[in-house]
């Protein structure tokens, strides 16, 4: 899925999604698999918003069992479908839920709630809970505070949130929609009242154009109001702003939940082959634009572990992460207390735009429901006539298998850790991946963390809309691990510069804004060994010279000595 | 507050939920109940999810100290795949998956002389250890995913 760059002819979409979350992205797939012209748009990479920043967890809905059976009911149906056409990119996370004595609800009334969720379950592949003496949940996690009186456990599937966003977009463009990554909204196009498209402008390139639409599907999260209201529309939400504490490794091997202080629920989970903490919830007025983690709001989490989990502090965090939930406006309430519902606004009938249509709320697990009510909604806009989704039955790219790990490897000669994330990540497209690559790349490890071959990497920015270097962890997770791109952030943004054909400033451009986008993941956070890893970091990329400061030069113009290509070979 | 009429009827079902639970669990009591570690073994062990040793607790933490400098590599050769710094910064990043790396020659690597150079104190030799116990619990190859059934209804669509 390389970036659009044909000329576009007046008239040519029937709606523009701007916003390329996981919203934005399944309305984009959706609506061109029904046969709608789509052009999908956000102002930054794929899924670098919102949907970074979330939990990445695909779940039935517990919690709505106190509130409403049919939402769990209706949201483990659709945790179902999403395995079913994703099956490579969900894995099980197994919850474990100490009770202790000062519980509010005590192991019996939790037991209850989780009895009704194992109607639901089957819905999703889900398994049935189990109840757990104090004894057995401290002989399955002996980190866990004594004291308890006992604890249940239950599933949910973890989904790379970021991939996930991908597949959805790269879905949509085999369906035939135009998708344009770095592309931002700098106004709208009407025609007498109506809404007719938008103004854009690519931030990488400064070039503008006009996107001529007939309907405008405004789906970019705590960024929608200021698009409806450039169109002349109102849409309030209530943002709230999420922290989660990400470890680079799994350090359990279950989920376990815990009480903030204010009585929130959090939860740690080990996620892949991270461990995520979170999240906070509290208003945002600020621009979403620029979030950052206060150290505040570390403590706060890692407080609330502290209590069940007593050993989290030895653990080393390795970033942090923020994002603003696009929550619908609710005055009176508690930031958690706040529906998660999701709602699709018709600017033609509530403000008299017409061509303007706005989805906000939700959350990621309802994200192919909530594409399909928005399209719902755009065919009716369109007057076109009702067409069903196949969104619950059409596999997402990859999704139509998952071959066998073992020969996988066996069959290209590739070490089985390389071979078993790859398949996570491109399922039933892993092997044509790997019979198209340069057989010398195929197990070339360039990112040691995740791992990530070369070919891997060459294949993903050929393919997968990838623009700068930073959108590489976004897509396969190269340079998230334990290095945090030190030893892999060159040489990943040298096999970007030769796919894209970057000039040797550029491409010590790229590492040099990477690092400095990471920096700000970290403040909060850097202690300790943590501390010692920033001074090697910094040192090994500015002491050695590899990164010139970066002085306007014309492109094209090698003013950087990038280090030599130095494959590491998989092994003998 | 005016109570929402679908948290009322969520409610009263709870409650209901809540009766039968009691005296089921009641029942199961008096006939001895069933072992929770075994039935969640019997859910989780094929997806390699299963309980940790206060042992492996205690070890855990360092484990992720790793800064990832490649030091260790200088002191201590590679065996085919398994290089030093991927035991931290790859092999052992999750559990589950760690039967990817049950063929891998654990004891052709130095791994004393790795963590004698290392400048977080990762405990290599006995990270070795830690993998060789968890092989014996985890090392399975996995079976298929699991998917939900085929045919699902379909959530009725928007206004219909």
């Amino acid at each position: 899925m390389p970036q659009d760059a044909r000329p576009l002819s007046p008239g040519e979409f029937d709606v523009v999604v701007v916003g390329a979350g996981i919203t934005g992205a399944g309305v984009a797939r959706d609506a061109a698999l029904r046969g709608l012209r789509v052009c999908l748009v956000d102002q930054h990479d794929l899924g670098a918003g919102t949907t970074w920043g979330s939990s990445g967890m695909i779940h039935g809905g517990l919690r709505y069992i106190e509130y409403d059976w049919e939402t769990t009911r209706v949201s483990c149906l659709d945790g179902g479908y999403i395995k079913r056409i994703a099956p490579h990119l969900l894995f099980p996370v197994v919850f474990l839920l100490p009770i202790y004595p000062d519980d509010p609800f005590g192991i019996e009334k939790k037991e209850t709630a989780l009895e009704v969720y194992d109607r639901f379950q089957p819905y999703k592949a889900g398994r049935p809970h189990v109840r757990l003496t104090a004894e057995e949940a401290l002989r399955l996690e002996p980190g866990l505070r004594p004291g308890l009186t006992g604890a249940v456990s239950m599933d949910e599937w973890g989904v790379d949130a970021a991939r996930l966003v991908a597949l959805n977009a790269i879905g949509a463009r085999e369906a035939g929609a135009q998708v344009r990554t770095y592309t931002e909204v700098t106004g709208v196009v009407r025609d007498g009242g109506a809404v007719r498209g938008v103004r854009v402008r690519n931030r990488l390139s400064g070039a503008a154009e006009t996107i001529p639409a007939r309907v405008v599907c405004n789906a970019a999260g705590p960024w929608a109001p200021r698009l409806a209201e450039m169109a002349g529309a109102t849409l309030k939400l209530r943002p709230a702003k999420g922290v989660h504490l990400i470890y680079d490794r799994r350090i359990t091997n279950c989920a376990i939940g815990a009480e903030a202080i204010d009585g929130r629920d959090l939860l740690l989970v080990p996620h892949a082959n991270q461990t995520i903490l979170g999240t906070t919830d509290d208003d945002f007025y600020g621009d979403p634009e620029h979030l950052d983690v206060s150290e505040d709001e570390v403590e706060y989490i890692l407080q609330a572990f502290e209590r069940v989990f007593p050993s989290i502090r030895r653990y080393r965090i390795a970033h942090a992460n923020a994002a603003v939930r696009p929550t619908l406006f609710g005055w009176r309430h508690y930031e958690d207390d706040l529906s998660r519902e999701y709602e699709v606004f018709d600017h033609g009938a509530l403000d008299g735009v017409p061509g303007l249509i706005s989805i906000a709320g939700g959350k990621m697990s309802m994200f192919r429901k909530m594409a399909e009510d928005t399209v719902d909604v755009l065919l009716r806009v369109l007057g076109r006539p009702f067409v069903p989704t196949s969104t619950h039955t059409e596999p997402l790219p990859g999704g139509e298998s998952v071959p066998d790990v073992v020969e996988v490897a066996g069959s290209f000669g590739l070490p089985l850790p390389v071979a078993q994330r790859l398949v996570a990540r491109h399922g039933a497209r892993a092997e044509a991946l790997l019979g198209d690559a340069d057989p010398g790349e195929r197990r070339a490890v360039l990112c040691e963390c995740e791992p990530v071959t070369r070919a891997e990497l060459r294949h993903v920015a050929r393919t997968e809309s990838v623009e700068r270097l930073e959108d590489l962890y976004r897509r396969v997770r190269c340079t998230g691990g334990a290095c945090l791109g030190m030893r892999c952030a060159w040489p990943a943004a040298r096999v970007l510069g030769e796919e894209k054909g970057w000039s040797a400033r550029r491409v010590a451009e790229e590492v040099h804004d990477f690092l400095d986008a990471r920096w700000l993941q970290r403040p909060s956070v850097v202690r300790g060994a943590t501390a010692a890893q920033e001074q090697l970091y910094r040192g090994a990329m500015y002491a050695l010279g590899e990164i010139a400061d970066p002085e306007p030069a014309a492109e094209g113009e090698a003013t950087a000595t990038p280090p030599p290509s130095q494959p590491v070979t998989a092994g003998d | 507050m005016p109570i929402d009429r679908r948290r009322a009827v969520s409610m009263v079902r709870l409650a209901g939920a809540y009766a039968r639970h009691v005296v089921r669990h009641a029942a199961s009591r008096r006939a001895g109940g069933q072992d929770g570690l075994v039935a969640f073994a019997e859910l989780y062990a094929r997806d390699r999810i299963t309980a940790l040793t206060p042992q492996d607790r205690e070890e855990l933490p360092a484990h992720g100290q790793c800064v990832a400098c490649g030091m260790c590599t200088f002191a201590a050769p590679r065996a085919g795949y398994l290089r030093a710094d991927r035991l931290p910064a790859q092999l052992t990043r999750t559990l589950p998956d760690l039967w990817t790396s049950r063929d891998l020659p654990y004891d052709d690597v130095d791994w004393a002389s790795g963590a004698a150079v290392c400048p977080t104190g990762v405990p290599l030799p006995q990270m070795r250890d830690f993998v060789r116990r968890r092989l014996e619990r985890d090392g399975v190859v996995p079976t298929a995913p699991q998917v939900p059934p085929a045919v699902l209804p379909l959530p009725r669509p928007y206004g219909q």
